[in-house]
């Protein structure tokens, strides 16, 4: 793509359009069975942009938000560009979401639109039960039967059918500072926070990557990412602005990833750190195996070098660095080059450090009452800069507390919650761990109290504590501990995560249940935490360590 | 030829065993049979079949190789005896 052509795009969608025109015949999306054109899936998309021209949006916010619960398949690839296209912003919804959570978002979004494909349309008859506000259902890809028996059961919603054709050009004016997309994270008082990012945050996330890296049209690109995560942000638009192929990796291809490589032959790798261990647990990963990477990225939760060092073994032709970035700051906003001289050294449990700020963008790390710690001492990382996003959707307390304007600074910073250090060897920063109990359980960004609210509507009445403890140097897990007070109570266990998975999403669901008898305490008469995650570390977990719906 | 018929039920059994503990510890409760597909609805992850592969090579004793590592042979456990049960 041409410079000039770059500097025009206003929207994070253009750059795929321009491509589309540009090299229709192009392949965008490589599934290994089914391939599909830039064209073609341009075409599709301006499908969806057309159909929700045709549905009036009611005034102010209303109808400004469409939710997204697909799968990976074409059709949510279309659906995700189509409604950007069309001036709209797009709310992923988890597949496996309990549908009450689903009804959740989608009504504190005001979405009046909701795009689903074959992966869902199933599951799509609980849901609208549940949301009273009229919807606009459009079903992007589904049998007609099924959509036909839906529009039957549920007379408050409506089924638009999909243009069938739509024109060779949209023209759309979308405003920089428009929201492009609405991220539902885990919340600590069990409600979820809803993050609004606009076209202009990840306009500038899209330019800096296209002047640090150099990817191309040849190079082919995992999508490793849900869509309900950003980084899959990164998958997408990074790819097809570089008019390169996205592979989409199935659940499927992450439990034997040695296959999806020689499938895809993906030069750009992006996943969260503790894929590298399930693979390596799993046999899938060998030295020398995937020369043909050029890039290796990791991001979503702490990368340790032992980690670094097999994956680089594996990918030996590879640039490798650790990307870092809280949602509210859009995608990824430093990152770390691994050198293999540094990375050959390295303590196996060490950590990478999370590096330096993108150009634009200005770090602080302050003490608990604001002010600037002593060079590389330990603090809360504040950043400020063109991906701080809007912030939250519904939450003025968090959004006060989170989103801050020093009064001498003149500027806004996001807080990010995570403790960092300056490193004086390679002045990157370096992360230390968090300042609340916000965890990360393989890379999923996981508030330990929204655990727990969940846990206590199982358990009412009874004392529970979720807490994140490490089995292995970058692995935890999540571990749910529930006072037993009458002998027998653990029989529910079995059913336990079923259980919970009537309120929280799969990825929160905990790997273990501990029933102890009772809690220990603090001085301060409240549970005792650390001693609890002792305890636990010690054990050789009984009730075993399993269960990752992410990987 | 019996015993052979009635070591491969056995093992198909000690299979559908293997994973049936698998999944009850991460508290997941579906009864294991022969059909049961593993990789729908991501009844095993990553982190589960890293630990089946495991069980089926420590506990039963047979080597799987890496050529073999793919969806078509560990699909349901019935696929997985028959892929894998000694004399297969």
């Amino acid at each position: 793509m041409s410079e000039s052509l770059v500097e025009s795009l206003s929207s994070m969608e253009n750059g795929f359009f321009a491509n589309a025109r540009r090299a229709p015949d192009a392949i965008a999306l490589d599934f290994g069975d089914v391939r599909v054109p830039y064209g073609e899936l341009a075409e599709r998309a301006r499908r969806v942009s057309a159909t929700l021209a045709g549905l009036a949006p009611g005034g102010g916010d209303v109808g400004k938000w469409v939710g997204v619960w697909c799968g990976k398949t074409v059709a949510a690839y279309a659906g995700i560009l189509g409604i950007l296209h069309a001036g709209r912003g797009y709310v992923p919804i988890a597949e496996t979401a309990p549908a009450g959570r689903i009804a959740e978002c989608l009504s504190r979004a005001a979405a009046a639109t909701l795009v689903v494909d074959q992966t869902t349309l199933a599951a799509l008859d609980d849901l609208l039960a549940l949301v009273d506000r009229p919807l606009d259902v459009v079903v992007l890809a589904g049998d007609e039967g099924a959509l036909a028996m839906l529009a039957a059961r549920h007379a408050r919603h409506r089924f638009p059918v999909l243009a069938a054709a739509a024109p060779d050009r949209i023209e759309t004016r979308v405003n920089r500072d428009e929201p492009a997309y609405l991220m539902f994270t885990s919340g600590s008082t069990g409600r979820p926070k809803g993050v609004v990012v606009t076209h202009a945050n990840v306009r500038f996330f899209l330019d800096d990557v296209r002047r640090h890296y150099d990817f191309g049209p040849a190079d082919r690109f995992t999508q490793f990412f849900d869509f309900t995560f950003d980084l899959s942000v990164f998958d997408i638009f990074v790819c097809l602005e570089a008019g390169g192929c996205l592979c989409p990796m199935s659940h499927q291809d992450r439990l034997f990833a040695a296959r999806y490589m020689r499938r895809a032959k993906p030069t750009v790798w992006f996943s969260v750190p503790s894929f590298i261990h399930a693979l390596k647990a799993a046999r899938q990963l060998k030295p020398g195996a995937w020369p043909d990477l050029r890039w290796s990225l990791f991001c979503g939760e702490a990368l340790t070098y032992g980690a670094a060092r097999d994956w680089m073994a594996a990918a030996p032709n590879a640039r490798t660095e650790n990307l870092y970035g809280p949602t509210e700051v859009t995608i990824a906003c430093t990152r770390f080059r691994i050198e293999p001289e540094v990375a050959a050294v390295a303590d196996t449990a060490g950590i990478v450090p999370i590096g330096t700020a993108h150009p634009g963008h200005i770090c602080r790390i302050v003490d608990p009452a604001g002010n600037a710690v002593d060079a590389g001492a330990t603090g809360e990382l504040l950043i400020a800069g063109p991906q701080v996003s809007l912030g939250y959707l519904d939450d003025p307390d968090e959004q006060r507390l989170r989103f801050v304007e020093p009064p001498e600074s003149g500027l806004r910073f996001y807080r990010t919650g995570d403790l960092v250090r300056l490193d004086n060897a390679t002045s990157g920063l370096c992360f230390v761990g968090r300042a609340d109990t916000q965890v990360k359980i393989r890379g999923y960004r996981i508030e330990l109290g929204e655990v727990e609210v969940a846990l206590r509507r199982v358990f009412p009445g009874k004392r529970v504590v979720a807490l994140a403890v490490e089995r292995r140097p970058g692995w935890a897990s999540l571990v749910a501990v529930i006072e037993q007070t009458h002998p027998g109570d653990e029989m529910a266990m079995p059913r336990l995560r079923q259980q919970l998975s009537n309120f929280l999403p799969d990825y929160m669901l905990p790997d273990e249940f501990a029933f102890v008898p009772s809690m220990p305490h603090n001085a301060n008469g409240k549970i005792d935490r650390k001693a609890l995650r002792a305890g636990l570390e010690d054990a050789t977990p009984e009730t075993g360590s399993a269960g990752s719906p992410g990987l | 030829m019996a015993t052979q018929t009635q070591s491969k039920a056995a093992f198909e059994q000690a299979v559908i065993d293997l994973i049936a503990a698998i999944l009850e510890r991460r508290g997941v409760s579906v009864v294991v049979a022969p059909d049961t597909e593993l990789f729908e609805g991501r009844l095993i992850d990553s982190v589960s079949f890293a630990e089946l592969l495991g069980a089926i090579e420590a506990e039963l004793d047979v080597e799987v190789p890496d050529h073999m590592l793919s969806t078509e042979h560990f699909r349901t456990p019935a696929i997985i005896a028959r892929t894998f049960a000694p004399g297969s």
